[in-house]
């Protein structure tokens, strides 16, 4: 009976050999609790594709790291104390197989449950099919989980207190939240401080730089704990080197900070005309297609001129440069972004109405729009324009008067009538409130 | 875990002309030379003798700089010499501690899996060294819920559990209270039998109990190497009584501090 339940105990702690398997099962339950509740909201959304993805699994990965972290640093801090029976110094194993063996446990539990977390925004995705995912990215985010996961480790081996934990939360916390404090560290943590999306991606260098500063972390931490649980200490000239090339790849990118993003050039478009208009999108946002047009139309249509709609509206994924964006815009396409999550109802008919009303600015009030009746007259004309925007906005979802602004109670047909009369006054922001026809 | 003894030759322990000393210190052991042989010898001394440093070179926690200290064929002063004595060493520590959230099979298992012995290997060993301890029936046992002496057995069975040719036991009953120490002594005397077992204590009751051979060291060297009984001969010829008792203890403290002084 005896050997029996040591057979089938053997085959059960595998998985967590030599830990106790609260260890492990607590931070990976966490994990899997955080990642789901990060990611839950996004299963509804629309226009999710595998190069967003890519970047989630790094941007998503910078809670759960930190739980990783922590529970690494509470396995080094309770299982390699020196007068603990089984981390003794002179026995072969403490200097490198258990620290790897804790490691390898703690990370790969942690980085399952989180990878177990992202599985149903996964499945969503997958749904769409969009792009491909991004490999290096992907690679970059879990190759950083692991040397962050290391990094809390050394910190239990170091500090082996109940300081351990929160020292090693506080400092993963701050690795995984550099980038949002200056772009020059997204090459070297988990997260770029814009997720990329179809049609963009991250910089060539980024990526493959991520992944090489993340294995020689990990390689100068494993090489750290070696050290540390060595009989006698001893930092070999090795460990000096790969100290220094960390210390130099961390200083590299704040000397010549890396683009960020760049546009991947690579969609083919999918195209249809309503009205005159092109609509042309990502073939990743082929669903996307019939919305737009649907909520562009009704805008250009109340504007009524033809002349002044965009001869192209067109989705952003399709930009090869910044430049053809500038150009094009010029020679009469309107962009569009279609981002992972967007709203359309908000996100066509705002900018469709932007292309056809100018910007208060060219007012000369400071962009101050009002129809305070002691306000100057610059920004009471610029409260036309304003008003204008925003009538022309709610024509996406309406046919009917609006009920404020300058527009209140006027007849779509009217103010049609009233633009096409008044086009050149418009663009000059010459108008002002009191000369509105249906206001007199 | 006895197939160890039928198969392979009983290692020796073996010092010759060992000198350390610490930096800026006093030289601690001054051309020791001593073979312990199969069987369980007790290491005396008074304070201050050596003992801890002698076990500490021993068992590699420090290096080994002046003359040879070899475990088996394995010489300490090399670096393969080191690992091939780890291997054959086990230790336990005067002062140790166990892991309360693993169980007692666990934590032997640990410690096997930690002096070499493969993941498959290691629960078998870690039963095995347990029935040496009598602590078999313990093994689902939370270590938490153990008496001071089931510790000690456990924390021998951890230094046992990957078959080592010498065992190595820092104080193996101090702090017990008289029947748990009884248990012990019974458990070391039982190892000694297929084994090279080295005690360091200073409860001359264990090294009457227990030892086949005691060495006493004093200013840095092995003053007296021999059996029990001459050392009790030593003893009256103090005059301090035949039987040991309260009386052969105090006749033993003067023996142990006339060798420290002779030295």
């Amino acid at each position: 009976m005896t050997s029996t339940c040591s057979r089938t105990r053997t085959r059960a702690s595998v998985l967590f050999w030599p830990l106790p398997p609260v260890f492990v099962l607590v931070p990976a339950a966490l994990i899997l609790v955080l990642t789901l509740a990060d990611t839950w909201s996004q299963l509804s959304w629309r226009a999710l594709d595998w190069v967003y993805l890519s970047a989630e699994v790094g941007t998503r990965a910078r809670l759960p790291v930190v739980v990783a972290a922590g529970a690494a640093a509470l396995v080094g801090a309770r299982f390699t104390r020196p007068g603990l029976v089984f981390a003794q110094r002179w026995q072969p194993r403490v200097e490198r197989d258990v620290p790897w063996r804790h490691c390898a446990v703690v990370t790969g539990w942690c980085l399952t449950a989180y990878l177990v977390g992202l599985f149903p925004l996964t499945l969503a995705v997958a749904a769409y099919g969009a792009g491909v995912p991004d490999l290096t990215a992907i690679a970059g985010a879990l190759t950083g989980f692991a040397a962050l996961t290391l990094f809390g480790y050394l910190c239990g081996v170091t500090l082996r207190g109940p300081l351990a934990v929160p020292v090693a939360v506080g400092l993963v916390f701050l690795l995984a939240s550099l980038p949002l404090v200056s772009d020059a560290w997204s090459a070297l943590s988990l997260q770029p401080p814009v997720s990329p999306s179809l049609g963009t991606r991250e910089s060539t260098a980024v990526g493959p730089y991520r992944i090489g500063f993340f294995l020689l972390l990990a390689v100068a931490l494993a090489w750290t704990v070696a050290a540390l649980l060595r009989t006698p200490r001893r930092f070999s000239a090795g460990y000096g080197l790969a100290v220094a090339a960390v210390a130099v790849a961390v200083v590299l990118p704040h000397l010549r900070p890396f683009p960020l993003l760049a546009h991947a050039g690579n969609g083919t478009e999918v195209c249809s005309e309503r009205a005159g208009v092109r609509y042309c999108v990502h073939e990743g946002h082929r669903d996307e297609l019939t919305t737009i047009a649907d909520l562009a139309t009704p805008v250009f249509a109340a504007y009524g001129l033809a002349d002044a709609a965009p001869d192209e509206v067109r989705d952003l994924s399709l930009a090869e440069s910044d430049g053809e964006i500038v150009r094009k815009s010029r020679k009469g396409t309107l962009w569009v972004g279609v981002p992972p999550g967007w709203e359309p109802e908000q996100e066509v008919p705002s900018p469709a109405a932007e292309w056809l009303v100018p910007d208060v600015f060219r007012c000369g009030s400071g962009g101050v729009a009002s129809l305070a009746a002691d306000a100057p007259p610059e920004a009471r004309r610029a409260a036309v324009l304003a008003d204008l925007r925003a009538w022309l906005i709610t024509r996406a979802h309406e046919d009917g008067p609006v009920d404020d602004g300058v527009f209140a109670g006027a007849a779509p047909e009217r103010v049609r009538e009233w633009i096409r009369r008044n086009p050149e006054r418009l663009s000059t922001c010459d108008v002002n409130p009191g000369e509105l026809p249906w206001r007199t | 875990m006895s197939s160890r003894v039928e198969t392979d030759e009983p290692m020796r322990v073996t010092a010759e002309d060992l000198n350390f000393g610490y930096r800026r210190g006093r030289r601690v052991l001054d051309g020791l030379s001593w073979t312990v042989d199969p069987g369980v010898t007790g290491l005396l001394g008074p304070n201050g003798s050596g003992k801890t440093t002698l076990l500490s070179l021993l068992v590699t926690l420090l290096p080994v700089r002046g003359g040879r200290l070899l475990v088996g064929d394995h010489d300490l002063a090399t670096a393969g010499g080191r690992e091939g004595a780890r291997r054959a060493l086990g230790f336990v520590p005067q002062h140790f501690s166990l892991a309360g959230e693993l169980t007692v099979a666990d934590t032997v298992a640990y410690a096997a899996w930690a002096h070499g012995l493969s993941r498959r290997e290691c629960g078998a060993a870690a039963l095995r060294a347990l029935e040496l301890v009598d602590l078999a029936d313990l093994a689902r046992h939370r270590t938490r819920t153990l008496s001071g002496g089931q510790r000690q057995r456990v924390g021998i069975a951890a230094a046992l559990a990957h078959d080592p040719g010498v065992l190595v036991l820092d104080e193996p009953t101090a702090g017990l209270d008289p029947g748990q120490r009884l248990r012990v002594r019974e458990v070391v005397a039982r190892l000694g039998r297929d084994r090279t077992v080295l005690v360091s204590t200073h409860l001359i009751e264990d090294v009457a109990h227990l030892c086949s051979r005691i060495g006493v060291l004093a200013g840095g060297r092995i003053e007296f190497h021999g059996t029990f009984p001459q050392l009790e001969a030593m003893i009256e010829d103090t005059s301090a009584g035949s039987a040991y008792g309260s009386g052969f203890e105090r006749a033993y403290d003067r023996l142990i501090t006339r060798i420290g002084e002779r030295a």
